[in-house]
């Protein structure tokens, strides 16, 4: 009987927690790394129930040249760390407007994604890719734009301190990456990173992902600038996020090969 | 001499192209080296200030605004020159042009207007162009609901460069002279109007008066004709020197019961998309003959068909089918009107390496009544084959952050032996200007199979695009 309500009480605990995931952890440092990964997952690629932002980026190459990208994103969960429905539509550059792109993110298996080309008027299905290549010609991955499973890793707490969590997490499959581990800074209040580096089979650290923003958007802590670099090229990728509404209750069945072709201005402006 | 001039043009903007390039690779000074080995804090308040201007120059793209307008476009130039010898084409070029486009763009919460027009002076026909691509309104009624009305292009299917259920227009002049992939296909002034009910779609198009594609007529581009010599003479590859060049076919009557309805039912089932295919109209290229005239024209068609799409071994697949109706000669026996065809592909494509893409596919035309098809002919030694089989092969790969693409696509039949390859490499100079150089190699054994025929107009081409 003392070990079920425990157990009970565990669990209502851990729902709230989750649900909550920006809340303050009042009950004290947290000690269990998957944890903290697991709510950091949550806080940066959960927020709400759905959500509308525009994404402005910047990519600097090693020779100084710069080339902008600019979308709309509309999200929606159906499920809190499970899939997820994106729709980005591309403003900028000039070549590219029009263009868009719809994923079905999946926590279980590979993505479907499809691709809109306005020009030919042509929905192009996306083969699976690697996730850890160029999102769209930026220093992000694909996988930082989406989130990478954190059940992909082990997870370490190397460190805490007043104000953040130091987590080493180390792939369990080294198959398709081409970290050795990454470290994670991550904030005790808001559960978002501050620093990701991520280090080599020599022990360099040859990308880092840096947080320089954090707005509160209707009391959710929200990451609105962001930069990358390629430590090995010396470009980097900053990404400004503006416009940003949670909740609006963006309706699933806009997430349709219709809206592609016609994308849902009701929602993206 | 007006070719001339348009040429020397283009080439004086490939000269100032590659001016910039070589002079923006000379601007990395000794500083922007060393950022190099401290990059961590480069970002500095310029860096970020840039979007804080950004954001006041669109401040009004989506501010909550009734309506949002937006413009764009892009110039262009394109040379390309046939690289073997022809007999029937006297202009070596097969492209000679530059180009305006206009992107305009209203957009309303249930309503929006678009325009695409481009502007070309050609030096290979000797005129100036206007071809307006897009000039439709969208009409939202609901999530269920929706129309666009007006000149647009459309397109479904699920093959490569290979069309089975989409009998849209096209235009192969285009695709073979190196234009950009777009302009594969051409515009029709059509309705269509699409339903929505829950993970179902319909699609209606409806295209009042019938608009063929834009097919190799012998000016630009040389073809076989089987009766360049008349009826029961040999044929041969005719070209802008042959008399009977341009082709200027019979077209259908402007009148309400000689449109073209096209049909589409969508949907998924998991992570596999399903669709049925309908279309009532003509062939889309003047296949048939009308023998009072002597005039290439139109025959009747209806298509139906069907397609699966969905992930497969770390992939996607697609399979295909469509059967061809060619209802005013179902018994096969009239010469003038082509025969009911069956036409399946199978394709596979995934991505092998990072950033390297590869697709397969694999294309039947099956031909019925083969026999009386041949015993019937006007010209029986150059029908195709009763069973005719093509092969394509694409191979992507991207490079330096996705600004340089290389591309390789090719068609091949095991049994017309002929083949089409079409190498291209697009590099983004700097981000409003890229560069496209890229080749139409055809090669056949015979010269009236599908590609074979094409064989004198194996060109290589260059284009220079600046977007804004």
């Amino acid at each position: 009987m003392r070990t079920l309500t425990k157990t009970w009480l565990a669990a209502v605990a851990a729902a709230i927690l989750l649900s909550t995931p920006t809340t303050p952890a009042e009950a004290g440092d947290l000690k269990d790394a998957s944890e903290i990964v697991n709510r950091t997952d949550a806080a940066q690629y959960y927020a709400a129930k759905d959500g509308r932002a525009l994404v402005r980026m910047k990519i600097v190459d090693a020779k100084g040249r710069s080339q902008r990208r600019q979308f709309a994103v509309l999200r929606r969960d159906k499920k809190d760390g499970g899939d997820q429905n994106y729709l980005v539509v591309f403003d900028q550059p000039a070549d590219v407007r029009g263009t868009t792109f719809l994923v079905k993110k999946h926590a279980s298996k590979d993505d479907d994604r499809w691709l809109y080309l306005p020009g030919l008027d042509l929905v192009k299905r996306i083969a699976a890719s690697d996730e850890r290549t160029s999102f769209v010609g930026t220093h992000f991955f694909y996988e930082d734009i989406s989130g990478r499973q954190p059940a992909e890793d082990k997870h370490q707490l190397l460190e805490t301190t007043d104000t953040e969590y130091v987590v080493k997490s180390t792939p369990k499959s080294t198959s398709g990456v081409e970290f050795a581990h990454y470290t994670l800074r991550i904030n005790k209040q808001t559960f978002l990173p501050s620093k990701i580096e991520y280090v080599n089979a020599q022990g360099k650290i040859y990308r880092r992902i840096e947080t320089v923003k954090v707005d509160t958007v209707q009391g959710i802590a929200t990451i609105t600038r962001l930069k990358v670099s390629d430590l090995d090229s010396g470009g980097y990728t900053l990404s400004d996020v503006s416009n940003v509404e949670y909740d609006m209750g963006i309706p699933d069945d806009i997430f349709v090969e219709t809206s592609l072709r016609n994308p849902p201005q009701k929602w993206l402006r | 001499m007006r070719c001339l001039a348009v040429v020397a043009l283009v080439f004086a903007a490939l000269a100032v192209a590659s001016g910039a390039f070589a002079q923006s690779e000379i601007s990395e000074t000794p500083e922007e080296v060393a950022g190099d080995v401290e990059p961590s804090d480069d970002a500095g308040e310029d860096d970020w200030g840039e979007f804080d201007e950004w954001q006041e120059e669109e401040g009004d793209s989506s501010g909550g605004k009734a309506s949002a307008f937006q413009f764009g476009g892009f110039v262009e130039g394109l040379t390309g020159a046939r690289v073997v010898r022809s007999s029937a084409s006297a202009n070596e070029f097969t492209a000679g042009e530059a180009r305006f486009r206009l992107n305009l763009d209203a957009t309303h919460e249930i309503a929006s207007a678009r325009f695409r027009g481009d502007v070309y002076a050609d030096a290979v026909t000797e005129r100036v162009w206007f071809d307006i691509r897009d000039a439709s309104i969208f009409v939202r009624g609901g999530n269920w609901f929706n129309m666009r009305v007006g000149r647009h292009v459309l397109t479904w299917g699920t093959g490569d460069f290979l069309f089975l259920n989409d009998l849209f227009p096209k235009d192969f002049n285009s695709f073979f002279i190196g234009r950009a992939d777009e302009y594969l296909k051409a515009p029709s002034n059509s309705a269509i109007v699409t339903f929505n009910i829950k993970k179902v779609g319909l699609d209606l198009v409806w295209t009042p008066i019938f608009e063929p594609d834009r097919f190799i007529d012998g000016e630009r581009l040389s073809f076989f004709n089987p009766l360049a010599n008349g009826i029961g003479g040999v044929g041969e590859i005719i070209g802008d020197r042959s008399p009977l060049t341009p082709v200027d076919p019979l077209l259908p009557e402007k009148r309400l019961r000689n449109g073209t309805v096209h049909g589409r039912l969508y949907g998924t089932a998991g992570a596999y998309e399903l669709a049925a295919y309908g279309y009532v109209g003509y062939w889309r290229q003047p296949t048939a003959l009308d023998l009072t005239a002597m005039q290439a024209t139109y025959a009747r068609l209806a298509t139906y068909g069907a397609s699966v799409r969905g992930p497969l071994l770390g992939g996607l697949f697609n399979v295909e089918a469509a059967f061809y109706d060619s209802f005013e000669d179902r018994d096969g026996t009239d010469p003038t009107i082509p025969n009911s065809q069956f036409r399946g592909l199978v394709g596979y494509e995934r991505e092998l390496f990072p950033k390297f893409q590869m697709g397969l596919q694999y294309y039947l035309e099956y031909t019925f009544k083969y026999d009386e098809l041949v015993n019937n002919s006007l010209w029986p030694d150059y029908e195709q084959d009763e069973f005719r089989h093509l092969l394509t092969l694409r191979l992507t790969q991207l490079l330096l952050l996705d600004n340089l693409e290389l591309s390789l696509f090719t068609f091949f039949s095991p049994d017309e032996l002929d083949t089409y390859i079409r190498p291209r490499v697009t590099y983004k100079i700097i981000e409003p200007l890229a560069i496209i150089v890229g080749a139409n190699l055809m090669f056949g054994r015979y010269d009236y199979t599908f590609f074979g025929q094409l064989k004198e107009n194996t060109n290589v081409y260059a284009r220079l695009r600046y977007s804004f």
